[in-house]
């Protein structure tokens, strides 16, 4: 187990770095996302950390050590670091315990047997029991990423990086094999550092994200913190679905066009114009003509598209008492009872999130 | 001819994305491969300071005579010749076999090759040996055009393959008809290839020495050989030899440039319509097997009619074995050390790219602008003047084997190595392996298919070379190549069969790896694009 420590650290080319000034902390035996959009520079800061890559400058510590200050860089081999990348890269010319057991020593008789208990202590760890001698090519998608962790965790690695890892598989495979992975990482007890575009994914294997978007961090929490309380828009809008409206925040209260919406207390902003978070899940529809509740609830809208994902549904909204041309998306669960064209009543669900204009 | 010198074109390696990678790579590589430059780089410096230590006068009296435009002369109508009537028949003959409803087209895939298998030298002999009024410029274009044009056909079958439905099926719906397809969308699908394999057809033409001899028209090489046996004139040799070589490098340059296949389009994964020859298909099917009858029948029949005949010297049987299984002792050793000094330079150049690496890479392809007579003729008077106790020896023969087949090794195992992600490498490193031992324990494992390849490419290679063979053999060694060279020059064209038999024989191997490679290659190419 160990701590990783990112400070000021720039890594890419001269002309423009991929990464501009990372400072991010990871603490030890959590599991952090870094989640960003395709080309944001996260593979790169997986890669320095890995040492497949050396940083421009800044300085990256291991536990204890510092493996690169922008001049010398700890080799690869000896910082401690179990890598899998997108497609498990198994070695195709070893079998499964070949694979799972590379990195262990295998000179003496000792050695072999203890490595042997390993491989299949790892195999068992990542639920393949007794499939030591299946060649790569004859492993699914999903078991040969089983079999890349293990082979990443066989030699008790402080640390172990994970790059896209569920990516090119099968939606379905997808849930399942990253629960699993994500409890294996926990008995094994090593920090892990999972790279992905995935929110879903981020949201729901990470103890801590780090949202990071053209080399640069915007913010680091729990999967609550930046769900609920982003700290910008590009935040907001990339972890979830988001309406982000214009509003004038005066007293913990934001003014926006649809209602004087309460904010939550956490919110630091000093009072004036602010971007308003809404969730399309907090945003409730009535349809006008319903029988209780005043006319005064909410304001009306007009329904523009009505789109259908079986477990839920997706409602567009033109607001038409706004001042400027305002579309707000609404999710809701159940039968669809709105159709287009359809005049409705909206609400939002208080306390809503501001950020900075 | 070395079938196996068409992969530069035939099989190209598919590069990864290329990553950048700041790691250095490791100082003991890098070593090796500074080694190895240097080496490459011996001959052609060693040409180089011989043409310019012949004197001035030398160089002025073959530059400003009338030896030196004759040359030219008769090198630029044999090339234009030759190089024109291969692609006309090389395009002709892919095109039949790759996009038409041709009967038997797996079977003249393989029999349109197999001419690759016959060396010019021996094509020469069988061809003169039964009609000896085949010479002069006439009788050696049409023995060559018989004999090189593979060097076309190869590589413009592989594009001709690659290249899908796609396109063509957007042309049609946008109402093209055939014939305009063919030249606005087949066409320039196969202009590299096609203008690739006509230099390197050009590059032979320059460095055969052989089959010109036979066929009694003189080129540099027969010249410069001349010059040097009969005429003791190393002098005007080593200019001649200079010209030769920078006249090759300008064939090589121009085939670097225009030779790669550049990014293929969008695919559809769909081979391409194949056009119905309808009342034309006996016609096509009898051009197809004039042409094989003539490039692979009358060798082969030729070489049996002598066999079947006998010979006219007394031939004592077992020596035909002993000299193969000695000509094959001295491939098997120039395949090994080249495969063995050309994974590092390949490791080099494909994951730690650099100016170093590449100045490296180049060197090794500007040798072959050298010809086996230039590194022949340059190893002779290095040796005689520098290195005395190395004329005349083995030593010398392999390193001379070594130089000229060491691209066609670099070639191969280059496209092995892009072919291993970059990722084994890493992972490898951060399971804490050093770099030496992921070169033991990845590289060289997944790479083993490769090497392979290059080294059996060497081995026949080297066991069929004529000319360096020739001027640097160690007096009383004979190979398969010169005791067949000594019985065509003493007309005992019966004592001379067996040995073609056998060459062509061994020759047949490195072709058909030739074909199984570019055949995968292309599938491989069509797999990743579906």
């Amino acid at each position: 187990m160990a701590e990783i420590r990112i400070v000021g650290l720039v890594a890419g080319y001269d002309s423009e770095p991929i990464l501009r000034s990372i400072d991010l902390t990871i603490p030890s035996g959590s599991l952090t996302c870094v989640l960003g959009p395709s080309g944001c520079g996260k593979t790169t800061l997986l890669r320095v950390i890995a040492g497949f890559m050396a940083a421009r400058s800044g300085t990256v510590h291991i536990g204890e050590q510092l493996v690169d200050d922008g001049r010398r860089q700890v080799a690869p081999e000896r910082r401690g670091v179990g890598y899998v990348p997108q497609d498990g890269a198994l070695f195709p010319h070893l079998d499964v315990a070949g694979n799972v057991g590379f990195a262990l020593p295998r000179t003496t008789r000792d050695q072999r047997r203890l490595r042997a208990e390993t491989v299949s202590e790892m195999l068992e760890l990542v639920g393949m029991p007794d499939m030591g001698s299946r060649l790569p090519h004859q492993l699914s998608g999903g078991q040969q990423q089983r079999v890349a962790v293990a082979r990443a965790l066989a030699d008790r690695p402080a640390l172990v990086l994970l790059d896209e890892p569920f990516a090119s598989l099968d939606a379905s495979l997808r849930d399942r094999l990253r629960e699993d992975i994500r409890d294996v990482l926990r008995r094994a007890g090593v920090t892990a550092v999972l790279v992905t575009h995935d929110r879903s994914e981020a949201l729901s294997v990470a103890d801590q994200i780090a949202v990071i978007d053209r080399g640069q961090i915007h913010q680091v929490g729990t999967p609550f913190d930046v769900y609920t309380r982003p700290a910008d828009e590009h935040v907001a809008r990339f972890v979830g679905d988001a309406n982000v409206i214009d509003g004038t925040l005066v007293g913990g209260t934001a003014r926006t066009p649809l209602g004087a919406l309460q904010v939550d207390a956490g919110c630091v902003l000093e009072d004036g114009a602010v971007r308003v978070v809404v969730r399309p899940e907090n945003v409730r529809l009535r349809t006008s003509d319903a029988t209780g509740g005043s006319d005064a609830e909410g304001v009306a809208a007009d329904v523009t598209r009505v789109e259908y994902f079986g477990h839920d549904a997706r409602i567009e909204l033109r607001v038409p008492d706004a001042a400027s041309e305002l579309i707000v998306s609404a999710r809701i669960a159940g039968a669809i009872a709105f159709s287009e064209g359809q005049r409705v009543r909206l609400c939002v669900v208080e306390p809503v999130w501001a950020v900075s204009n | 001819m070395n079938a196996s010198a068409v992969a530069p074109t035939g099989v190209t390696p598919r590069f990864r994305r290329p990553r950048r990678t700041t790691e250095r790579s490791p100082w003991w590589l890098r070593v090796v491969v500074a080694v190895v430059g240097v080496g490459l780089a011996v001959p052609l410096v060693s040409v180089a300071t011989q043409a310019v230590s012949a004197g001035s006068s030398t160089a002025h009296r073959i530059l400003t005579g009338p030896i030196l435009p004759s040359l030219l002369l008769h090198t630029v109508y044999l090339t234009a010749i030759v190089a024109s009537a291969c692609g006309l028949l090389g395009l002709g003959a892919a095109w039949l076999v790759e996009r038409t409803d041709l009967p038997l087209r797996r079977l003249f895939a393989v029999m349109l090759l197999l001419p690759l298998a016959v060396p010019e030298f021996v094509a020469g002999y069988s061809w003169v040996s039964i009609a000896p009024s085949i010479q002069g410029l006439r009788g050696a274009s049409f023995v060559m055009t018989l004999s090189l044009y593979p060097l076309v056909y190869l590589p413009v079958s592989a594009a001709l393959r690659r290249t899908d439905a796609g396109a063509d099926e957007v042309a049609r719906s946008l109402g093209v008809g055939p014939f305009a397809r063919f030249w606005r969308i087949t066409m320039p699908s196969v202009k590299r290839p096609l203008f690739g394999g006509m230099l390197l057809v050009g590059l032979y033409l320059l460095a055969e020495y052989g089959a010109f001899a036979i066929l009694r028209y003189r080129t540099f090489a027969t010249a410069i050989y001349t010059q040097y046996r009969l005429g003791f004139d190393g002098n005007a040799a080593s200019v001649l030899t200079m010209v030769l070589c920078l006249i090759g490098v300008v064939l090589l340059t121009a085939e670097s440039r225009i030779g790669r296949v550049g990014h293929p389009g969008r695919e559809t994964g769909r081979p391409a319509y194949r056009a119905r020859l309808g009342w034309t298909m006996p016609l096509a099917v009898l051009a197809i097997l004039a042409l094989c009858a003539l490039a692979i029948g009358v060798p082969v029949g030729s070489i049996i009619y002598w066999m079947v005949r006998g010979s006219s010297t007394t031939l004592p049987p077992a020596s035909v074995f002993t000299t193969a299984v000695r000509s094959l002792g001295l491939g098997a050793v120039a395949a090994g050390v080249a495969t063995a000094l050309a994974l590092p330079v390949a490791v080099l150049s494909v994951r730690h790219p650099s100016k170093f690496a590449s100045t490296v890479e180049r060197t090794a392809y500007l040798d072959r602008a050298l010809p086996g007579i230039a590194i022949g003729l340059t190893f002779v008077t290095l040796t005689v003047h520098h290195l005395r106790p190395l004329y005349q020896s083995t030593t010398l023969l392999e390193a001379a084997y070594v130089l000229l087949f060491f691209p066609l090794a670099l070639v191969a195992i280059r496209s092995a190595v892009a072919r291993v992600p970059p990722v084994f490498d890493e992972i490898a490193r951060s399971l804490g392996l050093s770099p030496l031992r992921v070169m033991c324990r990845i590289t060289i494992p997944l790479v083993l298919p490769g090497l392979g390849a290059a080294a059996t490419l060497v081995w026949l290679s080297s066991t069929t070379e004529l000319t360096a063979t020739l001027l640097l053999r160690p007096t009383g060694l004979s190979t398969l190549a010169t005791q067949f060279w000594v019985y065509t020059s003493g007309l005992a064209y019966g004592a001379a069969a067996p040995y073609a038999a056998i060459m062509i024989g061994m020759s047949v191997i490195p072709v058909a790896l030739l074909t199984r490679l570019s055949r995968t290659a292309s599938q491989r190419h069509r797999s990743v694009a579906s």
